[in-house]
């Protein structure tokens, strides 16, 4: 079990208006969710002494940053809310989950007392996201760019591999995103929620557009344009504010060995379960202790495979779980109800899952919930409680 | 539209001048006699610097595909759906290369599929590995 167990909370959430596309400049909707955020914890700007966000899109756009408009930095944020911040990291390759944990850390060790965690994805008006034309395949796409494999394409290679291997089917899968459109209808900071659209049903997703076999358009995120903002501060300090505090029990963000051309299943799968065992054991918990699950889903076998490295489900029973799981699974409904996100809805709705401030989406007695972000082999955890121990 | 052309740096030009001339060679450490694909600068097993380029037999077996239906390149957008498959080479486990399984097609594709190289012109005079079904018995 971690000493700093239960010692750090996270006392405020904030979200923009998500838009599909959007000219709205991305400083814009960031300072939204930073100043939602902030008054949500029941603090002002002035409090606010860390800032931590990521640094990059998830997709290349072929166009160089411009801050406020295709990315935000911290410093940009630290100049608009006139924050006089002591600490403050732009992180790249950074996550939600992995900027949470580093102001997490930054106020258990005092760097700051009231650190903003903030996530901006940008997807334009006028242009196909991540559409480009490169002539050569060179640095980390060398030995891949010449063959056209793609993000959803590396995931499609283990969905796959583990129906092949466990007999999984679509068919699964299809009541998983039909379950998981009713979630995203509950959600009112996601793409489905607030531009419309109705219910998924298992047809709907059989006769969908195929995008890399096995994997068809509801199994991949829609890329969104918008901000999530999030407050953190000590167990002690959040007593005090506004909101019930949702106290940190563990976080969890391992390295993994390098990566050749690929990832087997079998190694993707023992870094979720690296994490999984970290993350459950440091929070002082098992399986069977927690109530809420918000498991990455930035494409749709992501989530049973992490619900067999936090050890939901025994291996090969990952597809059988999320048709019928044994716990409030995927409440904030991930990014495929909310769009790409990445980590934002599955972070935020865990927090209020433990606080009782989830609304339409509660479910009872939330005392324990577990968010996890990203793909397992880049995976962040945390554990988020009702009390600190 | 051509598809992109590799571009080799200094440490993985011997893998690439070797496939402009259709041969397939993987940098082995001779430390400890592993294979590296991609190449590494230094050996993490042994920590040995002594690393050289070997051919390989250039037989392995289709380990996970997919199909792209919906690819976000225009040189692929031309040619889908295609298949793309991740090759297990014989001569060590997790040891993968890419291909497109060229000739085959995209619905016969299987994992377990035994697959030997080929060599695909991209542009003139420069190749990529590419992976056909083993035609040895
Ligand atoms: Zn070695």
């Amino acid at each position: 079990m971690s000493d700093s167990r239960g010692r750090v909370a996270v006392v405020g959430v904030g979200h923009s208006k998500v838009y599909r596309r959007s000219d709205v400049p991305l400083g814009t909707l960031t300072v939204d969710a930073c100043r939602l955020a902030i008054e949500d914890a029941g603090l002002s700007a002035a409090d606010i002494d860390g800032v931590v966000s990521p640094n990059y899109q998830p997709f290349e756009m072929g166009e160089p940053n411009r801050d406020g408009i295709n990315l935000v930095t911290p410093a940009f944020i630290v100049e608009a809310l006139g924050l006089e911040v002591n600490w403050g990291e732009s992180v790249s390759a950074g996550s939600t989950g992995h900027c949470l944990i580093e102001a997490i850390n930054a106020v258990a060790g005092g760097t700051c007392n009231y650190a903003l965690v903030f996530r901006a994805l940008y997807s334009p008006a006028g242009r196909r996201y991540g559409f480009v034309a490169p002539t050569t395949a060179e640095g980390p796409g060398e030995f891949r760019g010449s063959y056209g494999l793609f993000p959803p394409g590396m995931y499609a290679l283990f969905m796959q591999k583990y129906m092949d291997k466990y007999g999984a089917t679509r068919e699964q899968m299809a009541a998983f995103a039909s379950n998981n459109r009713q979630n995203a209808l509950k959600w009112e900071h996601g793409y489905w929620y607030q531009h419309g659209g109705g219910p998924l049903t298992i047809e709907d997703y059989m006769t969908s557009r195929m995008i890399s076999y096995p994997m068809c358009i509801f199994d991949c995120d829609i890329p969104v344009q918008g901000c999530g903002a999030f407050v953190v501060t000590t167990a002690e300090r959040a007593k005090d504010l506004r909101q019930p505090p949702a106290y940190v029990l563990s976080t969890s963000a391992p390295v993994n060995a390098r990566m050749g051309i690929a990832h087997s299943l079998e190694e993707f799968a023992a870094a979720g379960a690296r994490l999984g065992s970290a993350l459950l054991s440091n929070a002082g918990i098992g399986p069977g202790d927690v109530d809420v699950a918000n498991l990455y889903d930035g494409f749709s076998i992501l989530t049973p495979l992490w619900a067999e490295a936090l050890g939901f489900c025994g291996e090969g029973e990952g597809f059988s779980f999320i048709t019928a799981p044994t716990l409030a699974l995927n409440t904030s409904s991930g990014n495929l109800g909310a769009g790409r996100m990445h980590g934002v809805p599955q972070i935020m709705d865990s927090v209020l899952q433990v606080t009782g401030r989830s609304g339409p989406r509660q479910v009872e007695n939330a005392h324990i919930a577990v968010a996890v972000v990203l793909p397992l082999d880049a995976g962040k955890g945390l554990v988020f409680s009702k009390s600190p121990s | 539209m051509p598809k992109p052309v590799p571009a080799p740096s200094e440490l993985t030009k011997p893998f690439w001048d070797a496939v402009d001339s259709r041969r397939l060679v993987i940098q082995r450490c001779q430390g400890c006699r592993r294979y590296h694909h991609p190449p590494v600068e230094l050996c993490a097993k042994c920590l040995s610097s002594d690393l050289a380029f070997e051919p390989v037999s250039g037989r392995g077996s289709i380990y996970s595909f997919t199909i792209t239906h919906d690819a976000r390149q225009p040189a692929f957008a031309e040619i889908q759906p295609y298949t793309v498959a991740v090759v297990e080479l014989e001569e060590q486990p997790g040891l993968y290369m890419l291909s497109n399984i060229p000739g085959v097609p995209t619905g016969d594709v299987k994992s377990g599929m035994p697959v030997e190289v080929t060599f695909e012109e991209v542009v003139p005079g420069r190749f990529i590995p590419q992976f056909q079904p083993s035609r040895r018995r």
